[in-house]
């Protein structure tokens, strides 16, 4: 007789730590989930904070770290106007303080929905632009990957955002616009040799800000 | 192995020219497969940035915004909301009786949104233990939903989605599959009428719907739901339920004995829950793949995986599983032709198995046992073993499916002519039945 998962749909997790078992089958797990916590908007919160305060906290985190990803797969991936694109963020974080879904990855499952909204965006407007196969509402077995990719590439953005103006524009001009490390060095009359280190830092600070921004936070 | 760090590997990745020890880096990464895949994100990384793409988008991120007003109110409403709905739900949610004697869907202190998510919180977590009390929590929430104020109306129908699901999973519970897949359809009904209608809610019902599919033996649509829901879930990356819904499409596979392809499944799900750290689900795919190359006659696949899920169970200290595994173990044996070992570990699993009062694993552990005892000629026992054999559904149904084929079993028996065959054919009936409950046994032709 085979087991299925949890018979609920709220299925429960067991967290263990890395476990013999797994040795063939994938990594251990880093943590075990502790049954005093509390969740609000997936944001994990310490024990003794359970007033209620802790909600409008929560969705200034939430708010902070993920608005300008919504916003941009709104905007980048669905090309739906800037002041369109905040109320339909407006509209998915409303929605989501009321409904509370119990939710495995709060930013998943917002990006999902901004997704989810933005589909219905055009759908509404069909008149007005022909309907794309992103604007499809049955997902097909790549949505979910080039939801990510596109997810990917908005983190990137927020990386290159926070950034300094230094790094940012060495970057730009190395990568994007492709000029060589003596043109730059040229232009910001300093030695050859400075925006190699220059280029050399600066991406591992990005990369750690990007590594920060996808690590996924439950 | 002496590893290159990442800041030599980016220096390599930026100029490699300029690198000292160039043909050593690329010796090193050609070999090993940690240095070369985080080279290889080196290098994804550098060449992202490349994409105009990224560059346009930081230009509209650069100043973070504050959250607008309006929602740091309404989540301060909500707040006060759910502490006024906590006061006045948990204490009467605390037994059946005081839930039945509260009537709250007649009192208008209840008629509120944050009552309505509580009740479906609560009913949720009832079900399996109490699906009847859990059925009357979400008959509540529906008959609030109903009656909620004007001003709430606009919000009602994803609450009133959300105890139409809660009513299905009671229902469920409790066997009622036509009535829960009608709560289901009203569900999905409430869930469309709203203005923001969530792919998220709508897999949850498929997920729920897939389940009851296979309980009503309709796998075929089990699997589409099951595949449905999993595609959703992944989307919104809920990695626990999209595992459930993969389990729920395999475990729909292995019902019609589509054992590769369930195999496959079970396995994935195996790999990503060890990978999530999520053991419960990684033991029970473990166990669910090995029992679908049983039946591929992949024995040495299926012993591998029985040891891992054996480690898994284990560790977690769950009992009742450690011995289900052992009794699997041993009914490989014999399946491959050890018998006396087999013959002996299946006597201790099916003595364990009735200790723990699982009998009717106890009853088809016994049949493992008489057929291992029958294959290598030793009759002797074969008679007490399956008079002493006794199964027990909570369905009346489905006990006297039970005891027909039982008595099958016991004729045969009794005549002397019990064999191997007849055996196996009792067993696959019997475990079997719970999920075709419609069956009926037929004899051995």
């Amino acid at each position: 007789m085979v087991r299925t998962g949890p018979a609920e749909d709220r299925p429960r997790s067991v967290r263990c730590r890395r476990s013999a078992a797994c040795v063939r089958h994938g990594r251990g797990a880093m943590e075990i989930r502790r049954e005093a916590t509390l969740h609000v908007f997936g944001v994990i919160l310490p024990d003794h904070d359970r007033s209620d305060l802790p909600r409008a906290n929560a969705l200034e985190l939430l708010y902070r770290e993920h608005e300008a990803v919504m916003r941009a797969i709104a905007q980048y991936r669905y090309r739906i106007p800037p002041a369109d694109a905040e109320a339909l963020v407006h509209d998915v974080f409303a929605s989501f303080l009321e409904r509370q879904p119990e939710t495995f990855d709060a930013k998943a499952y917002l990006i999902g929905s901004i997704n989810n909204a933005c589909k219905y965006y055009w759908r509404k407007r069909q008149h007005e632009a022909p309907l794309l196969p992103e604007h499809e509402l049955t997902p097909n077995d790549d949505e979910a990957r080039r939801l990510e990719q596109w997810t990917l590439r908005v983190s990137l953005g927020a990386t290159l955002a926070r950034l300094g103006g230094k790094c940012s524009e060495t970057l730009r001009r190395y990568y994007l616009r492709d000029e060589s490390a003596e043109s730059i060095a040229e232009q910001l009359d300093t030695s050859t040799a400075y925006v190699w280190q220059l280029l050399s830092s600066c991406r591992k600070r990005a990369r750690q800000i990007y590594h920060t921004l996808t690590k996924p936070k439950r | 192995m002496n590893h290159y760090s990442d800041d030599e590997l980016s220096a390599y990745a930026l100029r490699p020219d300029d690198v000292a020890d160039r043909e050593g880096v690329e010796q090193h990464v050609a070999d090993c497969t940690n240095c070369r895949s985080a080279l290889d994100g080196i290098e994804q990384f550098d060449a992202a940035l490349r994409d105009p793409l990224p560059w346009e988008m930081a230009g509209s991120m650069t100043n973070r915004r504050e959250v607008p007003k309006n929602l740091l109110a309404q989540a301060r409403a909500v707040a006060a909301d759910d502490a006024r709905a906590r006061e006045l739900v948990l204490p009467v949610t605390v037994s059946h009786e005081a839930f039945r004697r509260a009537r709250v869907a007649d009192d208008p202190r209840f008629y509120t949104l944050g009552t309505i998510r509580l009740l479906c919180r609560v009913a949720n977590t009832t079900h399996e233990r109490e699906p009847r009390f859990g059925l009357a929590i979400a008959d509540a929430a529906l008959a609030i939903a109903a009656r909620l104020p004007e001003q709430l109306s606009m919000s009602a129908a994803w609450h009133a989605g959300t105890a139409w699901k809660e009513r299905a999973n009671a229902l469920r519970y409790l066997g009622r599959f036509k009535e829960a897949e009608e709560a289901l359809d009203r569900a999905v009904d409430s869930f469309r009428s709203d203005d923001r209608t969530e792919p998220f809610d709508l897999a949850i019902v498929a997920y729920v719907r897939s389940l009851i599919c296979s309980e009503t033996e309709r796998f075929d649509e089990a699997i589409a739901l099951a595949r449905e829901a999993a595609r959703e879930f992944e989307i919104y990356a809920d990695v626990p339920r999209y595992l459930a819904a993969r389990m729920a499409e395999a475990a729909a596979y292995y019902a019609v004995d589509r054992n590769q392809e369930a195999a496959e499944i079970f396995e994935l799900v195996a790999n990503a829950a060890c990978a999530q750290g999520d053991m419960a689900i990684a033991a029970a795919a473990l166990g669910n793949a090995a029992s679908c190359y049983v039946r591929l006659g992949q024995y040495d696949k299926a012993e591998d995986l029985y040891v891992d899920t054996l480690t898994a169970v284990t560790e977690l200290h769950l009992e009742v599983e450690r011995i289900r595994v052992l009794w699997a173990l041993a009914a490989l044996k014999v399946e491959r032709g050890d018998y006396r070992d087999g013959i002996r570990d299946l006597d201790g699993a099916r003595l364990n198995l009735a200790q723990l009062g699982l009998v009717n694993d106890a009853a088809l552990a016994t049949l493992d046992l008489v057929a291992g005892l029958l294959a290598i000629g030793e009759t002797d026992r074969v008679e007490a073993l399956c008079r002493s054999i006794s199964v027990t559904f909570s369905s009346e149904g489905l006990t006297r499916s039970a005891r027909k084929a039982l008595a099958y079993l016991q004729e045969a028996v009794s005549a002397r002519s019990v064999t191997a065959d007849d055996i196996r054919h009792v067993r696959v009936y019997l475990e079997r039945l719970p999920f075709r409950r419609n069956e009926e046994f037929s004899r051995l032709q």
